[in-house]
């Protein structure tokens, strides 16, 4: 609107100029001298049109500031010129149907219109620089000015979970709320970065460095605060969540005007103490992390072990879950593992193995039979074992349960489920079977106002199909766009908008340079496929410097041995007494690097 | 009287005295021959008019001459071209003709008036303690979330040194573009002499020379490495007039006074865009170097880094620039239909077809569009300044690419004739157009980057801008890219 109204103002004062000099030149004799005539000067209608052109350009562009004449004169002058090349030579010829000359002989005739157009601008900017100052504040053409000091919050946005939904609508909010200064928004998450989860396995594969897929939260924002720690308790009534730091214990309370729940899952182990006691997750960095050092440390105790059977232990790694966290992890490690066997020489490569375990028939069942089958029929031919049909029913040290099947295996990685934050379950709504938040197609909970869901947390309509949207990374960066603009629409008493997307398919990366994918609804699979998996999910990547850094890891890769450093020991954890006591590998991973 | 009106009486009274002496010099570099004298009291009252509307402006020597010659250029185009000619009674006559007759006047007003006013005034006001420049080696004020200016004033050691090597670079290419049998002799007989030897030692030392004055008059002006380069253009132009068509066949004994004669600029075109081109590697060089310098020294200090690492502002500018640069191409290529000049430019590929002819264009216009975001990202921290910034980018790349690069890739001799420059208008139209295209889809690409309230630089561009001499190198290097070839063509 501010914007509108300048340019009238500038549109106004253009023709006003323009009139002032069409009238000069054609009404007072004399004026022009007989070598030239008001044509020469781009006729009359030419003259106005250049006048309107130059002053609302103007207008748009600059927003004059006081005492600063002399700029305004000069831009002026600058926009003249650029409506004289633009108009003058160009568009005015077109539009009499003829075809515009740029011959510098053909040019030199529009050389008096130059004249004009320069003389006309430059007092355009000066005499509109002049209004504007007078007339900006009254009439309300300019936006007010920042104060240097920080503006108070008297409304206050919390956002909880750093994940894609939480980070990319604080992201939006802070874009959108850039002219109301007085909202401020608080961003909470339990980690202090963004983790890219697509190439979550390729971290556990040592083929790029941990930090490398997740930016620091800290860099995305420059008015968003955000605050590390873990919810305690959220109250609705009061509008106040409770947070702590986590094992240090300090706490603090924020209070809110609009909370954002963006908490994403938590694995499921559906109430199986065994396997959430001995199984590895893979949601986080720390997880994948943990891992490769697990497989680097395997490795080593596998090579100074001299028991057969135990070796064979320590070299069998299985995967619970065929979905795409799942397949991609066995074949990124399998690549990992079986590159680093020509460094262990104690190791024959027939002890290595890698399984797979899942509950149906066909992996990745997101994308077709088809497809799940060329990646079963990929994986084995690079080694990889599959026990499909199967589910994992327990696990303790050393031994995986497959019903009455045991298979010795001392790492064992649960992919098999995962279910929303059950911080959900305290707030004392309605939750969905899933334990999901139901909400609005805007994202926002029925009957609680101010309060917002999105991501893996929240049940939100599909309007295409009449089901709810999927938990997909994909899913999940478009809902937080959408929620922070309803949140800052909401804020700003306009129209919410409602989520509507459709997925443009789904990738999976099966090892070395072979990949399976469906976008738009057609399949892809091998190296076309690895090479979109790579394109796709880099440019994904937020930040460009962790794009070259993922890049250069890739690069890096392609020439050099697998990085086999354990940055990370696990082996006083492993001794039986402290097996005996209870000592869980996790709590008590030593850093060897300190 | 409020103070306002103090401060401008007492700018008026500077530009009083500053037009007094303007006007001497004036007088004696303009040659009373051509009949474009300027009586004392014109001169005294065009200065009162000076130190009282650009006199806020004028904070260094390298602001003084940019004001002041852009001061020039407007009292040529509204005084002799207008006003003078209605005065008396003429009548309007904005032919080029009229122009044409009056060229001598405007590189007098433009260099003996405007930049002799420019650089009077800040004399004066330095010593009268109106102005104290920056001091070298200092951290420029920053706001919170702020934009950050892209140089810090250099020490003037470093600031000598890096502009005399740029002086060096550039007097090489210049050497390279206008090298004939008689230019190395002609320029040693500044000494008496015709060796060649001597003539290309006498040319380097110059260069150098140049390349360090430069360094002294701009070191506190430049904040960025596109602004240099626009910097070194002028000041090439600057150079132009004083070198060759001044002080040059005055010094070698071929002329008593300066010949600032529509023919004898015709005659020194080659010479024009050779020193252009100097300049602007000069002020490339300059900025570069301080860059690299800074980037190395100062900005990798933990305590100095910013919230955006120069590599990812980098890329990112890049990346803006590329596809600026492919919008900007698809303005010029309007032109390069229109003059059939696309399968020209597809004989750099070997082929002859328009359509290999788009494809190597819209690959050279993409390439300039990065080194455009490169160049000018930090700087065009609005739609206004993009655009502007955008359209002195096309025109250097007209001198650069075009008038040199394209003859040299297709493996031609560079010709920088009146004839040949005066050929390639067409393709400066285009060039501008790209420029406008470039600098405003960069803004516009750039405005998202541009949000937080304590981001000063998502306000209007002339709040930041206050004060900066931008829009009046915007203005003479524009003005006079675009009107010299008209001018001077026959």
């Amino acid at each position: 609107m501010d914007t509108m109204r300048r340019i009238l103002l500038g549109m106004a004062v253009g023709l006003i100029i323009a009139g002032l000099m069409v009238s000069v030149i054609t009404g007072v004799p004399g004026v022009l001298s007989p070598s030239i005539t008001v044509m020469d000067l781009g006729g009359t209608s030419g003259l106005l049109a250049a006048g309107m052109l130059t002053g609302s350009v103007y207008a748009w562009l600059f927003r004059p500031t006081p005492g600063d004449h002399a700029e305004h004169l000069l831009t002026g002058l600058v926009m003249g010129l650029i409506t004289w090349v633009v108009l003058s030579v160009n568009v005015l010829p077109a539009l009499m149907g003829e075809s515009p000359m740029w011959e510098v002989r053909s040019v030199r005739h529009f050389f008096p219109a130059l004249v004009a157009y320069l003389f006309q601008g430059s007092f355009i900017g000066l005499i509109y620089g002049l209004i504007y100052i007078s007339v900006a504040k009254p009439w309300h053409l300019s936006e007010p000015e920042p104060s240097l000091a920080a503006p108070v919050a008297t409304t206050r946005v919390v956002i909880v979970g750093g994940g894609y939904a939480g980070v990319y609508a604080a992201q939006t909010l802070e874009r959108e709320l850039g002219d109301v200064p007085n909202v401020g928004i608080w961003l909470v998450s339990d980690t202090n970065h963004l983790l890219h989860t697509p190439m979550l396995s390729e971290v556990s594969a040592s083929a790029v460095a941990a930090q490398h897929i997740s930016p620091a939260l800290r860099s995305f924002f420059r008015r968003v605060q955000v605050v590390q720690g873990y919810v305690e308790r959220v109250d609705l009534e009061k509008r106040v969540i409770n947070l702590t730091s986590g094992a240090h214990g300090a706490r603090k309370a924020l209070s809110f005007d609009h909370l954002v729940l963006a908490t994403g899952s938590v694995p499921d182990f559906f109430g199986n103490a065994g396997i959430e006691a001995h199984a590895r997750t893979f949601k986080s960095l720390g997880d994948a992390v943990l891992l490769r050092n697990q497989v680097i440390d395997v490795f080593e105790r596998a090579d100074f072990e001299p028991d057969a059977h135990k070796r064979r232990s320590l070299l069998t790694f299985v995967v619970a879950g065929g979905g795409f966290a799942g397949v991609e992890l066995i074949g990124a490690l399998n690549d990992f593992a079986r590159g680093m066997l020509p460094h262990y020489p104690n190791i024959a490569p027939e002890e290595l193995q890698l399984i797979l375990v899942h509950a149906h028939e066909t992996i990745l069942e997101e994308l077709g039979e088809s497809l799940g089958k060329y990646a079963q029929k990929k994986l084995e031919r690079r080694g990889v074992k599959f026990i499909l049909g199967t589910r994992v029913t327990g696990a303790e040290t050393g031994r995986v349960f497959l019903g009455e099947r045991v298979l010795d295996a001392e790492t064992l990685v649960w992919t098999a489920g995962n279910r929303p934050s059950p911080l959900l379950e305290t707030l004392g709504l309605p939750l969905t079977e899933r334990c999901q938040i139901e909400t609005s197609p805007e994202m926002a909970v029925p009957g609680t106002p101010g309060l917002w869901a999105c991501g893996d947390c929240a049940r939100i309509p599909d309007l295409a199909t009449g089901g709810s949207c999927p938990p997909t990374a994909q899913h999940a960066l478009r809902e937080g766009k959408l929620l922070g603009h309803n949140v800052a629409a909401s804020i700003k008493g306009t129209p919410l908008k409602r989520f509507k997307y459709d997925a443009l398919g789904s990738l999976a990366a099966l090892g070395y340079q072979v990949a399976v994918a469906e976008i738009l609804g057609f399949r892809f699979s091998g190296f076309l496929a690895w090479l979109m998996w790579r394109g796709i999910y880099l440019v994904k990547l937020p930040a460009l410097d962790r794009q070259l850094r993922v890049g250069l890891d890739w690069l890096l890769d392609i020439f050099f041995p697998p990085d086999m450093v354990q940055t990370i020991g696990f082996s006083r954890v492993m001794t039986s007494d402290e097996r005996a006591m209870g000592v869980e590998m996790r709590e008590d991973a030593e850093d060897v690097t300190r | 009287m409020n103070q306002a009106m103090v401060s401008t009486a007492r700018k008026a009274l500077i530009g009083l005295l500053a037009g007094a002496i303007a006007g001497v010099v004036y007088g004696l570099i303009v040659p009373p021959s051509l009949g474009f004298s300027v009586s004392p009291a014109i001169s005294i009252v065009l200065g009162v008019l000076f130190g009282a509307i650009f006199g806020a402006c004028i904070r260094t020597a390298g602001t003084g001459l940019i004001w002041g010659q852009a001061y020039g250029l407007l009292w040529w185009l509204f005084g002799w071209l207008t006003f003078v000619p209605l005065l008396s009674g003429q009548g309007l006559s904005w032919t080029t003709a009229r122009a044409q007759e009056a060229l001598p006047l405007l590189l007098g007003q433009v260099i003996g008036y405007g930049g002799a006013l420019g650089l009077s005034y800040y004399g004066l006001s330095w010593g009268l303690g109106k102005v104290r420049p920056p001091k070298a080696e200092t951290m420029p004020e920053q706001s919170a979330g702020g934009p950050v200016r892209q140089m810090i004033v250099p020490h003037p050691a470093r600031a000598v040194i890096v502009g005399g090597l740029g002086g060096l670079v550039g007097s090489w290419l210049f050497a390279r573009g206008v090298e004939t049998a008689e230019f190395f002799p002609l320029v040693a007989g500044l000494m008496g002499s015709n060796a060649m030897a001597l003539g290309r030692t006498l040319h380097y030392a110059i260069g150098t020379a140049i390349g360090i004055s430069f360094a002294l008059l701009f070191s506190r002006d430049i904040e960025g490495i596109g602004s240099s380069l626009v910097w070194g253009l002028d000041y090439g132009l600057v150079w132009w007039i004083a070198g060759p068509m001044t002080l040059l066949p005055i010094l070698l004994g071929l002329e008593t006074q300066p010949d600032w004669s529509l023919r004898a600029a015709q005659a020194h075109v080659p010479s024009l865009v050779a020193h252009m081109l100097y300049g602007a590697i000069v002020g490339l060089f300059y900025a570069l170097a301080n860059k690299v310098w800074r980037v190395l020294f100062v900005d990798s200090d933990p305590v100095n880094r910013s919230l955006e690492g120069p590599g990812s502002l980098g890329l990112r500018v890049a990346l803006m620039g590329l596809g600026s640069g492919v919008i900007g191409g698809l303005l010029f290529t309007a032109v390069m239909v229109g003059t059939g000049a696309l399968s020209q430019v597809a004989n750099l590929l070997g082929a002859q077809s328009a359509f290999a002819g788009l494809v190597v264009h819209l690959v050279i216009a993409i390439i300039v569009g990065v080194t455009y975001g490169l160049l000018f990202g930090r700087q065009a921290s609005g739609y206004g300044i993009g655009l502007a910034w955008g359209t002195v980018y096309g025109l250097w790349w007209w001198l650069l690419g075009a008038a040199t690069l394209f003859p040299i890739l297709l493996r031609q001799p560079v010709d920088w004739s009146l004839e040949t420059i005066a050929g390639l208008y067409p393709s400066l139209i285009g060039h501008l157009l790209y420029g406008v295209g470039l600098g405003l889809f960069f803004q516009f690409l750039a405005r998202r980057y541009n949000y937080g309230v304590d981001d000063r630089s998502r306000r209007g561009p002339m709040q930041q801008e206050t004060g900066q001499p931008a829009p009046a190198l915007w203005v003479v290097t524009l003005v006079l890219g675009v009107m010299l070839p008209l001018l001077l063509s026959m």
